[in-house]
């Protein structure tokens, strides 16, 4: 058989280094050409991760044993020898860039497995790769100095069971960098600055939100294919909806991520929630953030803790009764006045078991109370302004002839903060003696010292102070100031301050999750026989139908009907079958309709998962499912 | 336990030897009021103190367990021969086994804390008769030998009657009336050995308390059996010849700490309640305050026979607010009684009602669209359940439409859009769309319950038949705190009020049909063909359009007729399930699905 010549570039030789021509023939097989080109570079280095890629034909050249005849590959064929994995600059859902080396020539489903693995991420298969969006030329120079955190370094492993090592995986634990990246990856960050989320990208309709769907990467393609270069720059998301087997012991990164995507998902109005609504995440980011600051040295004290709080409760329970204090009460059953002192009388009150007794005068204090209200059951409600020295609690107690609205005037922040402590524990039926009336106590001082802070320039989360504006989206930094903010948090912080971090990011969410357009995600699609545009949500168990004009939802078809679907990739045309004869068909109007089909299929995988028991992931079963014929 | 139970046996069967000395009645209340210290002192440190005389503020709050059970005890013995004391009597029998078994935990520390105390080795005659007289109560068979039914019956009527009378003695004024109830909850009368530990309890009280002259007088009525079952239990320590130290101060531990649990239990809130039936008889039965409403619900099926079926249900109805809530299976019952006022008409009900469980047995028709009614697959039933209460968060159907909302105070209604969301129900006000950022809040979830209203057509003005009610559920009389919403038919109310169960119990709703569902097929494993009612909600065929006139239902309270199928029946909604219930368990006609219900009623 004739030899030809068969040119290759070698990138280790440097970019001005010209092309190696090997001597090969058409039945050598694609492991002895690489045998020849790495005799022929005379460098001695590992080049185990290298291989060829075809540029013309954008595709690797993988299969060792294949003949160059076989692959195709003749004389014209300008092949490049270069390493399969590369390093990217990878956006996270917490919006921190890291870099590190991801897999370009095995198609990205895997390469996210892979990426997954290094960041002690469980469940890949629920992420994927988005280009970013693209970004002004003014902005490219502030990119260079992005704190960048490196991971290139670390190498990636084959196995699936990462040893611990210092509460981190031990790939983690080499040095102080990594670690850093670690606590990055899994502790949620501080909350950005208001102008900060002001002048990132918001979705303004549901058009908009469309959008996001012509950036994702092809899953059954390799990075390369699609144009990926080295230390380009992606973004790593949660794609689908649906977290399988969420268990905070083994998913510190995840769930971390996971809040952080779902945290951004909400300041950036990407999914539309109520104002009361958006108080309680604001207040939960708050505590989140909070909890996570001071995590570092709780875990480090945790015996010390104990024992303090030990102590504290035995100081109470010798004290006695705890609280017993001079104050204002106003009893609205005559309400007259409003907010000022008018309608308000001085008592001397005892809190006792979940009761509060008042008397009219502290020498009185041993006799009959003038009244005794019972909070178990009750509502309360802050009614403070530090600004000027109001601390009122309001108590909504029920009662058989409907609610008696109360309300305690305290003198000061720390009696305002023992008897808040004390009313809200009451009203969960729990005394004082209850070991978290400290804390609670803690959690309250330091939300009003917010307040008093929050006047102050904006800056980003301290020990001490945050402005409540980076906690609630545009929308609401628009309509409220800080000052009329605060009390608003507060009163959603008063029902959580108790939860600990890993509830509290769990609440938050299991509260964004309950969010009625949570998960879907929209296509702009042309119905076939249809005129105009109308959008398709895609959500873990439905396709919705929503009309562009007024939108309202059309029509809904849920996966448990479906009997097939399919797609006519000539003219990109999406069908599918539901029971009942009901047939749909759709072409994408600006993503790609693999795009659509990778959701759908996506999401019916996603759903088999809890069936399989086994924890190695069926990727020819994703790929079946999602149409990446090319990846089989 | 066992070992002690063999003990307590023992003393049971010596308790009728020696009837003698008198001393001893006083060191025994010395030793309760040692005991009562240690109690105090081992009781987490919480220094136990008499409430206040209660206000205002609280006259529905823990004050009133003990009126509501006065009442309750007043309206059962009033009832003359219709109070089935046998029955009440089997059921605090069974309580007590249950709570003899149940209130472990605590006993380690009170063995340590008491052996090492000298003062009550000193007593060692009262520490033994305290105990073993505990014991007794424990030990059914021997006092079955001893007593005949009727003694017993007849011991349980007096010391019933002798609280009633005290009850009626003293005024009505909460302070006063604590004293004597309380004796009542500690009363775990089953045999002669607990109405003489009741007596016992009501000295520990008295050490403890500072009672004022009410209480004392009312106790003195209590104090009839007083000396006779003292020195029963006195005798027999007496007797017992402590052979070594070591071991006598060993059992003696032990004893204490028995006694010690027992007193733990009496603390145990009970209620004696009457239950109405559907054939407008009633059951009077004992909760005690830890029992779910499954567990009561359970129980009264056990004695009842009337075939098991997911759909028996608790319902509360307060008619003074004509609106009824069926009692969820995992609700505390004691609790939720509690909210009853003193004076309260308010029933309980022991009835079957589709409406319970209608959501899982056919979801799809709840979870889904709105508006069309569909038949589905067992196993997509399933599936669409588990998807939406087996996820990581609650999904709630997607309520929205336009509601009737009542005017505060006045009679009219007005017409809102109503969203309901995991977080509230909210609606969307004047003049804007309906995006979650402008939604008002109307509720928040947390506090209120849901209720059915009855007949608020003539009541309120009402649109419609078809209202649900929002309140607090400690608010029982008319307030501007209670929210009356009206639908437009009887498939949207069924929906939003299921919706809000949701909302507000999330998976806790589908673990209690699940666990109702092991229950019925357990009992159904074992009872006869006959009750055999239970896939009547499940199962579906066609039914004829137009409905009989079936004589209405007293089962809600109030009675109605059912004008056939027309869309402003008259009925009420409860008494359309229970008929429809009828119909399905009649054995040979077909079966009734809800959704036919619906549309049999509206069309």
């Amino acid at each position: 058989m004739a030899a030809w010549d068969l040119t290759v570039t070698v990138e280790d030789l440097g970019p001005d280094a010209p092309p190696l021509q090997i001597s090969v023939t058409s039945d050598l097989h694609i492991g002895g050409v690489i045998l020849k080109l790495v005799e022929q570079t005379n460098l001695k280095r590992d080049w185990s991760d290298h291989a060829l890629w075809w540029e013309q034909k954008q595709q690797w050249l993988l299969r060792t044993g294949w003949t160059l005849d076989k692959c195709g590959v003749h004389a014209d064929a300008r092949l490049i020898f270069t390493p399969q994995h590369k390093p990217l600059r990878l956006g996270l859902p917490n919006g921190a860039t890291l870099k590190m080396r991801a897999c370009f020539s095995s198609p990205v489903f895997r390469t996210v497995m892979g990426i997954c693995r290094v960041l002690n991420l469980r469940h890949p298969e629920e992420l994927s790769l988005l280009r970013p969006v693209e970004e002004k030329k003014k902005k490219k120079d502030k990119d260079s100095s992005e704190e960048l955190y490196d991971l290139t370094d670390v190498p990636l492993t084959a196995g699936s069971v990462q040893a611990l090592y210092n509460g981190m995986p031990a790939h983690f634990a080499d040095s102080p960098k990594t670690e850093a990246v670690y606590k990055m990856l899994s502790v949620s960050l501080p909350s950005p600055a208001p102008e900060a989320i002001a002048k990132l990208y918001r979705p303004a309709s549901i058009v908009d939100k469309t959008h996001i769907h012509t950036r994702w990467l092809d899953s059954s393609r390799s990075l390369m294919q699609q144009g990926i270069q080295e230390n380009d720059k992606l973004g790593l998301r949660f794609k689908y909806y649906t977290f399988h087997d969420m268990d905070p012991k083994y998913d510190a990164v995840r769930l971390t991520q996971l809040y952080e995507q779902a945290r951004w998902a909400i300041l950036l109005e990407d999914i539309d929630c109520t104002e009361e609504e958006m108080m309680l995440f604001g207040a939960l980011q708050y505590h989140i953030g909070k909890q996570s600051l001071s995590q570092d040295m709780v875990s480090s004290c945790q015996g010390m803790d104990d024992l303090e709080s030990a102590l504290k409760s035995l100081e109470v329970k010798m004290v006695g009764d705890g609280n017993s204090t001079d104050m204002l009460v106003r009893d609205t059953h005559n309400k007259s006045s409003r907010l000022t002192l008018k309608g308000y009388k001085q008592y001397w009150c005892k809190f006792q078991e979940t009761s509060i007794s008042y008397y009219k005068s502290k020498e009185d204090r041993y006799g009959e109370p003038i009244q005794q209200l019972n909070l178990k059951g009750c509502e309360v409600a802050p009614d403070v302004n530090v600004a000027g020295q109001k601390f009122c609690i309001k108590l909504l107690i029920p009662a058989p002839e409907g609610m008696n609205e109360i309300y305690l005037r305290c003198e000061n922040e720390k009696q305002y903060s023992q008897w808040m402590a004390a009313c809200k524990l009451a009203s969960k039926g729990l005394t004082l003696l209850d070991s978290s009336y400290q804390s609670e106590v803690q959690n309250i001082q330091t939300f009003l010292s917010m307040q008093r802070s929050s006047s102050a320039a904006p800056t980003s989360q301290t020990d001490e102070s945050i402005n409540t504006h980076s906690l609630v989206s545009p929308r609401y930094q628009k309509k409220y100031k800080p000052k009329q903010l605060t009390p608003r948090i507060l009163e959603a912080y008063q029902n959580i301050a108790q939860l600990s971090l890993t509830s509290a990011i769990l609440k938050f969410l299991q509260i964004w999750q309950a969010l009625p357009d949570f998960g879907i995600s929209y296509f702009m699609v042309r119905f076939k026989g249809s005129r105009k545009d109308e959008v398709l949500g895609i959500a873990n168990n439905r396709l919705i139908r929503i009309d562009l004009g007024v939108g309202d939802v059309v029509k809904t078809w849920r996966y448990s009907n479906m009997r097939q679907w399919n797609v006519n990739w000539d003219i990109r045309q999406v069908a599918i079958e539901f029971d009942g004869n009901i047939n749909i068909a759709f072409g994408c109007v600006n993503a790609d309709c693999k795009v659509v089909h990778e959701y759908i299929g996506g999401y019916i995988f996603m759903s088999t998962r809890a069936r399989q028991q086994s924890d190695t992931l069926n990727e020819e079963l994703f790929h079946k499912l999602t149409g990446g014929h090319e990846a089989l | 336990m066992e070992q002690f139970s063999d003990d307590e046996l023992d003393h049971a069967a010596e308790e009728d030897s020696d009837k003698e000395d008198q001393d001893l009645d006083k060191m025994f209340g010395a030793w309760l009021g040692e005991l009562d210290k240690l109690t105090k002192s081992l009781d987490d440190g919480r220094p136990e103190k008499v409430k206040k005389a209660p206000l205002r503020q609280e006259s529905n709050m823990a004050n009133m367990a003990y009126r509501f059970s006065v009442y309750n005890i007043n309206e059962a013995l009033n009832q003359g021969d219709a109070v089935d004391l046998d029955a009440l009597m089997a059921d605090l029998c069974s309580i007590e086994q249950e709570l003899s078994t149940i209130s472990k935990p605590s006993s380690a520390s009170s063995h340590l804390g008491l052996t090492g105390d000298a003062k009550v080795r000193q007593k060692p005659p009262a520490g033994r008769s305290h105990s073993t007289k505990v014991g007794s109560s424990n030990s059914r068979p021997p006092l079955a030998s001893n007593f005949s039914m009727d003694d017993i019956t007849a011991q349980l009527e007096k010391a019933s009657q002798s609280m009633d009378e005290a009850a009626r003695q003293t005024p009505y004024s909460s302070s006063t009336m604590r004293r004597p109830t309380s004796h009542h909850h500690h009363h775990r009368t089953g045999s002669v050995g607990t109405v003489t530990e009741h007596e016992v309890r009501s000295f520990v009280h008295s050490s403890r308390s500072s009672i004022n002259s009410a209480s004392a007088s009312s106790m003195d009525s209590l104090d009839i059996e007083k000396p006779k079952s003292d020195t029963d239990g006195l005798q027999d320590g007496q007797d017992q010849p402590s052979s070594e130290e070591e071991q006598a101060a060993k059992q003696k531990a032990e004893k204490i700490r028995v006694a010690l649990e027992k007193i733990k239990e009496a603390q145990v809130k009970k209620l004696v309640i009457r239950v109405h039936l559907s054939d407008e008889s009633s059951k009077t039965v004992m909760v005690d305050e830890r029992q779910t409403v499954r567990q009561v619900l359970d129980s009264l099926l056990d004695k009842s026979h009337c075939g098991y079926s997911l759909d028996w249900s608790l319902v509360e109805i307060i008619s003074e607010l004509q609106m009824e809530r069926i009692f969820e299976d995992h609700e505390n019952l004691v609790e939720n009684l509690l909210n009853w006022t003193r004076d309260s008409t308010n029933r309980l009900m022991f009835i079957e009602r589709i409406e319970k469980y209608a959501l899982f047995k056919n979801p799809q028709n709840y979870l889904l669209g709105r508006k069309e009614t569909c038949e589905m697959a067992d196993r997509n039933k399933e599936a669409l359940l588990e998807e939406c209460f087996c996820g990581s968060s609650i999904s709630v159907p997607e309520m929205e439409g336009v509601l009737w909302l009542k005017d505060d105070g006045k009679k009219s209604w007005k017409k809102r859009y109503f969203l309901l969301r995991a977080s509230g129900i909210y609606y969307v006000p004047k003049g804007k769309a309906k995006a979650s950022r402008d939604l008002v809040c109307f509720l928040q979830l947390d506090h209120v319950n849901v209720y059915l209203g009855q007949d608020y057509r003539s009541k309120y003005k009402a649109p419609t038949d078809y209202c649900m009610v929002l309140k607090h559920p400690q608010i029982q009389k008319k307030s501007q705190y209670i929210k009356y919403l009206c639908c437009d038919d009887v498939r949207t109310l069924h929906q939003w009020v299921n919706g809000i169960r949701i909302a507000k119990y999330g998976k806790l709703l589908y673990l209690n049909y699940q666990e109702a569902m092991r229950r019925t097929e357990a009992a159904h494993d074992w009872s006869s063909l006959s009750s055999s009612s239970i896939k009547s909600g499940s199962s579906s065929s066609s039914l004829p359009e137009s409905q009989s006139n079936h004589s209405s239902q007293s089962d809600s309270g109030v009675s109605e007729t059912t004008s056939s199928g027309h869309v402003r029946s008259q009925s009420v909604v409860s008494s359309i399930f229970s008929e429809a219930w009828k119909r399905g368990s009649q054995a040979d006609e077909p079966k009734v699905t809800i959704e036919e219900l619906y549309f049999s009623n509206l069309n």
